[in-house]
Parts: structure tokens; C-alpha cells; sequence
């Protein structure tokens, strides 16, 4: 073993740190090398003067003055305990959580149960509970309706439609009492009639229109009798 | 087994310490006391300030003696909170330089007068010491001086084995350096006297 790792060791060596095999390659090297014999005794004085080390020891009053400290940590201690016990808290977490785990569940339970869905029957405004109506009108969509709000046209107006609905109320008057005013002799159109000419209020987006029925006699080849509707 | 031993004494006073036996705590204190002045004394400069260190050392172990788990050394335990301490009392002064105004005061006379330099190798291996880097002095103090297992000083210090190992095998490094020209020095003596010189 060279001096250079010897002397890494010397330090393990003199303190009884190294065993097997590297403490007996050191004791050989010391045994025929001096340098690292000087190197040792360096260590070895260290490791002697060790114990003789000054102790520096606390002065007469530490331990007066550390259970002073001592007595009033205890003091603090038990004051604490007896006059600041721990206060309950206001929101224990304990009690809160099942109160409203319990008034969410009530509350989805009352959602289920009054859905209209759930519940047996119709409409329930209906007087006789309407048990025996179809409901499909609740949720049914008109197709091709006219009427629609979505199928206005640019030039639509309540007034108009109020005004259209008058002129249809006093037609029809006419026609059940047997006046005309502006009008000619009643067109009795047949119903299978191609004649295109309509009223003027019978427009084509209008599925409202009076059902009168006339019995007319028949005069003619043409004319077939019966009821007629407009 | 004599370590076993001390551990076990150490754990049957923690025991009664923390059921309220101050008698059991009176004997923890004195067994403790001047293992842990003899470290945080190297580590401060001021004797004062070591003892009131060593004394929050002692006011925190009672404090929490209840939260001792047994698990580790009572010694471990102790030392880790004195060298913390210790530390933070290092830092406190870092940032705020405290000068004796003593030594502010006129006193030329005293200043003529050389400090007494240290003959003897425990005192010159005492100020050695006293030089080292914090981190090397305190492994040395806890291996060599407090002969305390290499195991137990990585817990105090939290460091792993191979840097207490490493950090120990330094500490002696450094002191070789500067006991060897006070060695070659008293061996020059000794050869040019006719009387026996013992640094001893």
C-alpha cells in the first residue's frame, strides 16, 4: 500500500475505526515507513489530547433558573386547562353534514315525486281529471301550421288579423240570416268545385272558415243538391 | 449493552416525565446538561448565550415530552433540538452584529497586552477546534469528543452516513494541519533541551 492511501486511512487507524484486511496492510506500511509513522503520531496526540479537552459546564445558577422557567411553563399549563378550557365549537362538522345530507335528500325525494311525469293521470285541471283524454296535445307539434308564430310573414299584425276575424264573424252572420252587405248573391261553391275564386277573407293560409250548409233545390242538371259547404 | 443500557435509563425517565414526575426530569436535566454545554459551547461563542440555548433545550423537551414516540434515541432527540437552536441563535447573529461597548471605551492600556496563547495540546487542540467550519466542527464534537455512533450523529444532523463519515475524516484533516507545526515545534524543544517537554 502506497503512503498516499495510508495516510487516507492513518486518521480510521488511529481511532480504531478500520478492521480486516486495510488495518493490517496500514500496520505493515507503518512498520517500514517513518513519514507516515510522523503522521501517526499526529493523530495519535490528537486522540490523546482528546479527553483532556476543557468541559465547559453550566454555571451554579442554570438549574435555578431553568425550573423557574419550568415552574411557570406548568403554571400556563394548568391555567390553560382550568380557565380557557377548549371551547366547544359553533359549527361542528360532526353535525352539519348529516342535517344536510338529509334536507338535500328530502328535497330531490320532493323533486321525484311532484314531477308531472311521475304522478298517475292528465292534466288535474281538468274537471274530471281528464283520465280519459289523450295528453299527446301537451307536447305535439302543429306541422305545416300556418298559424304559427315562426310563419309570420313581414306584413303580419294583430290588427289584421283581428280585422280579418270581424270581417269572417259578420260573413258569417249574413249568410245564417240571410243579409249581404257588399257582397252579391251568395256563391255557393261546391265542394268539389275547381272554382278558385275564394271569399275575401279566405285566404290560403287560413284554415278557419264558416261551415254553412244550404239546402238548395235542384234546378238544374248541374246542380246536385244536397249540402254544400263552403 | 452499557448503550442500551443508558438508552433504556433514558426512556424510563422520559416515561415518568411525561406522567408529571419532575424528580425523573431533575435527573434528565443533570445527566444532560454538560453533554450539551460541551457541544453548543464549541458552537457559540459566549458562554451566556450557550446557556440559554442549553436551557431552551431543557424548556422544549418538557414541553413536548408528550410527543416523544420512543422510536429514536432520547439522546437524538435532545441533541437534534440543542444544535437547532444552536443554528438559529448562529443566523440571529449574523444579521445583527453585537458589539461590547466595553471595547468601544478607551482602554489602550488593555489592548498592548497580547492575548495568552494556548501551550498545552488540549487548549491548542480546544482553539483548533473553535476555528473549524460549523458543519465539521459539529460532526467532530458529536464523534470524537460525545463518542456517539456514526448512525446517531447522521439522525441528529440528518445528513446520510457517508457525509457524517466524510465530514468526520475532514475535521481530523483540518486539526492535523494545525497541530503540526505546534507538534514539530515541542519535538524541536524537546531535542535542543536538556529537560523533558510534554505539550501534556
Amino acid at each position: 500500500m502506497r503512503c498516499r492511501k495510508v495516510r487516507s486511512f492513518l486518521s480510521a487507524y488511529c481511532n480504531d475505526e478500520l478492521s480486516g484486511r486495510h488495518r493490517v496492510a496500514v500496520s505493515e506500511h507503518l512498520s517500514t515507513c517513518s513519514s507516515c509513522r510522523r503522521e501517526e503520531s499526529i493523530y495519535r496526540s490528537m486522540v490523546t489530547a482528546r479527553p483532556e479537552l476543557a468541559q465547559i459546564q453550566v454555571s451554579a445558577e442554570f438549574e435555578s433558573r431553568l425550573f423557574d422557567r419550568i415552574a411557570r411553563e406548568r403554571f400556563n399549563e394548568t391555567r390553560t386547562k382550568a380557565y380557557f378550557p377548549k371551547p366547544i365549537p359553533l359549527i361542528s362538522w360532526g353535525r352539519v353534514v348529516p342535517v344536510v345530507a338529509s334536507a338535500c335528500l328530502a328535497v330531490a325525494l320532493f323533486i321525484v315525486t311532484m314531477s308531472p311525469q311521475v304522478q298517475d293521470g292528465g292534466n288535474p285541471m281538468m274537471s274530471d281529471g281528464g283520465s280519459n283524454l289523450d295528453d299527446s296535445y301537451l307536447t305535439a307539434q302543429p306541422v305545416n301550421n300556418p298559424n304559427l308564430a315562426s310563419k309570420l310573414t313581414p306584413e303580419w299584425s294583430l290588427a289584421r288579423q283581428f280585422a280579418m276575424g270581424e270581417r269572417i264573424t259578420q260573413h258569417t252572420n249574413a249568410v245564417t240570416r240571410g243579409r249581404y252587405r257588399g257582397f252579391d248573391q251568395p256563391q255557393i261553391i261546391p265542394a268539389s268545385s275547381s272554382n278558385k275564386r275564394m271569399a275575401p277573407y279566405d285566404r290560403s293560409y287560413y284554415r278557419l272558415r264558416p261551415v254553412v250548409k244550404v239546402y238548395v233545390a235542384p234546378e238544374s242538371s248541374t246542380d246536385k243538391g244536397g249540402s254544400k259547404v263552403y | 449493552m452499557e448503550k442500551q443500557t443508558e438508552k433504556e435509563i433514558d426512556y424510563q425517565l422520559v416515561r415518568a416525565i411525561q406522567k408529571g414526575d419532575m424528580v425523573a426530569f431533575n435527573k434528565l436535566v443533570d445527566r444532560y446538561k454538560d453533554r450539551l454545554m460541551n457541544v453548543i459551547g464549541r458552537m457559540l461563542s459566549s458562554a451566556e448565550e450557550a446557556e440559554d440555548v442549553v436551557q431552551e433545550t431543557f424548556v422544549r423537551v418538557y414541553q413536548h415530552r408528550q410527543s416523544f414516540n420512543f422510536q429514536n434515541c432520547f439522546s437524538t432527540w435532545i441533541y437534534t433540538i440543542g444544535l437547532n437552536l444552536a443554528r438559529n441563535e448562529l443566523r440571529r447573529r449574523k444579521k445583527f452584529k453585537f458589539f461590547d461597548i466595553d471595547d468601544m471605551q478607551g482602554n489602550e492600556g488593555d489592548l498592548a497586552v497580547e492575548p495568552k496563547m494556548p501551550t498545552r495540546l488540549p487548549e491548542v487542540l480546544d482553539a483548533a477546534i473553535r476555528k473549524l467550519p460549523e458543519k465539521y466542527r459539529t460532526a467532530f464534537m458529536l464523534r470524537d469528543v460525545q463518542e456517539m455512533a456514526y448512525d446517531e450523529v447522521a439522525k441528529v444532523l440528518d445528513v446520510p452516513l457517508g457525509t457524517v463519515k466524510s465530514r468526520v475524516n475532514r475535521a481530523r484533516m483540518m486539526l492535523r494541519e494545525k497541530l503540526q507545526p505546534k507538534l514539530e515545534e515541542h519535538n524541536a524543544l524537546s531535542k535542543s533541551t536538556l529537560l523533558p517537554v510534554s505539550l501534556l
